[in-house]
C-alpha cells in the first residue's frame, strides 16, 4: 500500500512537468508571433512611409510643373499679347486726336491691322500650346503627327512615326495625358538631346497601348536624370502613374534615350 | 492551506469583476465583443454555482460538463465573429454531435470530469487561437490580449483537465490536491489579467 502510494504520487510531478513544457510551448508561440506580427506592422509601415514620400514628391513634382506653365502663359501673354495691344491703344487714340492727316490716319489704321493680325496670330499659338485643337478634333494620332510635323518644320532632327492606334480606345484625359508626355519628350530632345533622329510610335491592342519614344542624342545617367527637374521626367512619371501606366527609361550619356510606356486597359 | 482557498475565492470573484467591466459597454459593442461579455458572464456564474454547490457540500461535478460545453459553444461563436469562416459551425456541430454520442453511450461521463470531452474542445478552441494569430499578422487585430489569454491557458491547462480523473482517484492527502489545483489556478489568474488587460486598453471608454 505504502509502495503503491510513493509510485502513484509520482505521477504528480509527471503531469506538473508536462504542464510547465505545454506553457514553455505556448509562451514561445505566442513570442514567435508577437515578434513576426511587429516586424511584419514595421515593414508596411516602412512601404506606407515610402510611398507618402513618393506621393509628395510627386505633388511637388506636378505644382513646380504648374508653376512653370503659368509663367510661361504670362511670359507669353505679357511679351505677345499685352505690349501689341498697348501699341494698338496707343495708335487708336492716335487716331482720335484733331489735327491728324487722312494719311496719317490710315497708316495708323493699317498699322492696327497689321498689329491686331499678329496678336491674333499669337493668341490662336498660345491657346494652340494649351491644349492644341486637333487633339480634340481629329484625335490622338493627328495631334501626335502635327505635333511631329511641327518638329520636323524646325529641321532639328528627323521624327520617324508609326501609328496604329485605334482612336478614343483610351479616354480623352488619359489620351492628353499621354500627348503630353510626348510632348515633354520632343523639348527634352530639343533641349538637350542634340539628336538627329527620333522614333516615336503609338500602338494599340486589345488590351494594351504602347507608347515607344527613342531619340539618338546625348543622353544621360538614369540616376542623376531623374533628379534634375528640368528634364521633367518627375511630370513623365506623375502623368504615367495618373493613368496608371508602367514606364521603363533607359538612357546613358552618349547612347540617347528611349521611354516605354505600357498602359494595360483592363 | 488557507491562502489557497482565499486566492480561489480571490479567483471566483476576479472573473465576475471582469465579466461585470465587460458589461459595462455590452449595448454599444460589436458582436464578437457580446458574445466574450456573455462567455464571460456564463463563466461567472459557473464560478458562483460552483461556490454555493461546495458551500452546501453537493456534488458538483456534473457543472463541469456545463463549464467545458458552454465554454466550446461561446468559445466558437466568438471565433467565428473574428475569423468569419464558415467550417467553424460544421466543426462545432461534430464535436457537439460527438459529446452527445459519448454522453448517450457512456452517461457516467457527465457524473465525472469529461477527459475526452474537455481535451477536444479546448484543443479546438486552441486552433482557433491559432488561426486568429496568424490573421493578425497580415494586419489590424482586436482582441489580441484576449487572443493570447485564450492560447495560453487552453494549451497550457489541457494537461491538467485531462488528468483530473487520474488526480482525483490517487490516494493523496487533499493538500496535494489543492497544490496541483494551484497550477491550474494561476494559469486562469493569467487568463484573466489578460482579458483584464484587454478590457483596459481597447474597451474602457470606447465605442467598439
Amino acid at each position: 500500500m505504502q509502495n503503491n502510494l510513493a509510485e502513484e504520487i509520482q505521477i504528480i510531478p509527471i503531469i506538473l512537468i508536462g504542464i510547465c513544457l505545454l506553457i514553455l510551448m505556448s509562451a514561445a508561440i505566442i513570442l514567435f508571433f508577437y515578434l513576426s506580427r511587429k516586424k511584419i506592422v514595421q515593414t508596411e509601415l516602412e512601404k506606407a512611409t515610402l510611398k507618402i514620400q513618393h506621393q509628395k514628391e510627386m505633388l511637388q513634382t506636378s505644382l513646380l510643373t504648374q508653376e512653370a506653365e503659368r509663367k510661361r502663359i504670362a511670359q507669353d501673354l505679357h511679351d505677345d499679347i499685352s505690349s501689341k495691344l498697348n501699341i494698338v491703344s496707343l495708335n487708336a487714340s492716335l487716331v482720335q486726336e484733331e489735327n491728324i492727316s487722312v494719311q496719317e490716319a490710315n497708316a495708323l489704321g493699317s498699322k492696327i491691322v497689321e498689329i491686331t493680325t499678329t496678336v491674333l496670330e499669337s493668341s490662336r499659338r498660345i491657346a494652340h500650346d494649351l491644349l492644341p485643337p486637333s487633339l480634340d478634333k481629329f484625335g490622338l494620332t493627328a495631334a501626335l503627327e502635327e505635333l511631329c510635323d511641327q518638329v520636323e518644320a524646325s529641321r532639328k532632327f528627323e521624327v520617324f512615326t508609326s501609328f496604329s492606334y485605334e482612336e478614343e480606345i483610351l479616354p480623352k484625359d488619359q489620351e492628353l495625358h499621354i500627348f503630353r508626355i510626348v510632348q515633354e519628350l520632343i523639348n527634352n530632345t530639343v533641349k538637350y538631346a542634340d539628336a538627329k533622329t527620333v522614333s516615336l510610335s503609338l500602338k494599340s491592342t486589345q488590351n494594351t497601348v504602347h507608347l515607344h519614344y527613342k531619340d539618338d542624342g546625348n543622353g544621360f545617367e538614369l540616376a542623376t536624370g531623374k533628379l534634375a527637374k528640368g528634364l521633367g521626367l518627375g511630370g513623365i512619371e506623375n502623368r504615367a502613374a495618373i493613368i496608371g501606366a508602367k514606364v521603363t527609361l533607359e538612357s546613358q550619356p552618349q547612347n540617347g534615350m528611349s521611354l516605354d510606356l505600357v498602359k494595360q486597359r483592363n | 492551506m488557507e491562502l489557497i482557498k482565499i486566492f480561489n475565492n480571490f479567483l471566483s470573484i476576479a472573473a465576475i469583476i471582469v465579466a461585470v467591466f465587460y458589461s459595462i459597454n455590452f449595448s454599444k459593442s460589436g458582436k464578437a465583443y457580446k458574445v466574450f461579455s456573455c462567455y464571460l458572464i456564463f463563466i461567472a456564474g459557473i464560478q458562483i454555482l460552483l461556490v454555493v454547490y461546495s458551500f452546501y457540500k453537493e456534488n458538483n461535478l456534473f457543472l463541469f460538463n456545463y463549464y467545458f460545453i458552454g465554454q466550446f459553444l461561446f468559445m466558437s461563436l466568438f471565433y467565428f465573429y473574428l475569423l468569419k469562416k464558415r467550417w467553424i459551425w460544421k466543426l462545432t456541430g461534430i464535436v457537439m454531435l460527438g459529446l452527445l454520442l459519448q454522453y448517450i453511450f457512456s452517461p457516467t461521463s457527465f457524473i465525472n470530469y469529461n477527459i475526452i470531452g474537455v481535451s477536444i474542445t479546448q484543443s479546438v478552441i486552441v486552433v482557433y487561437a491559432l488561426l486568429y494569430y496568424y490573421r493578425s499578422l497580415s494586419g489590424e487585430a482586436k482582441f489580441l490580449y484576449v487572443n493570447t489569454g485564450v492560447f495560453f491557458y487552453f494549451i497550457s491547462s489541457i494537461l491538467f483537465f485531462s488528468a483530473l480523473n487520474l488526480i482525483s482517484k490517487l490516494q493523496m492527502p487533499k493538500e496535494t490536491h489543492l497544490y496541483v489545483g494551484l497550477v491550474n489556478d494561476f494559469l486562469y489568474f493569467t487568463y484573466l489579467v489578460l482579458i483584464f488587460i484587454e478590457w483596459y486598453k481597447n474597451f474602457r471608454f470606447k465605442k467598439i
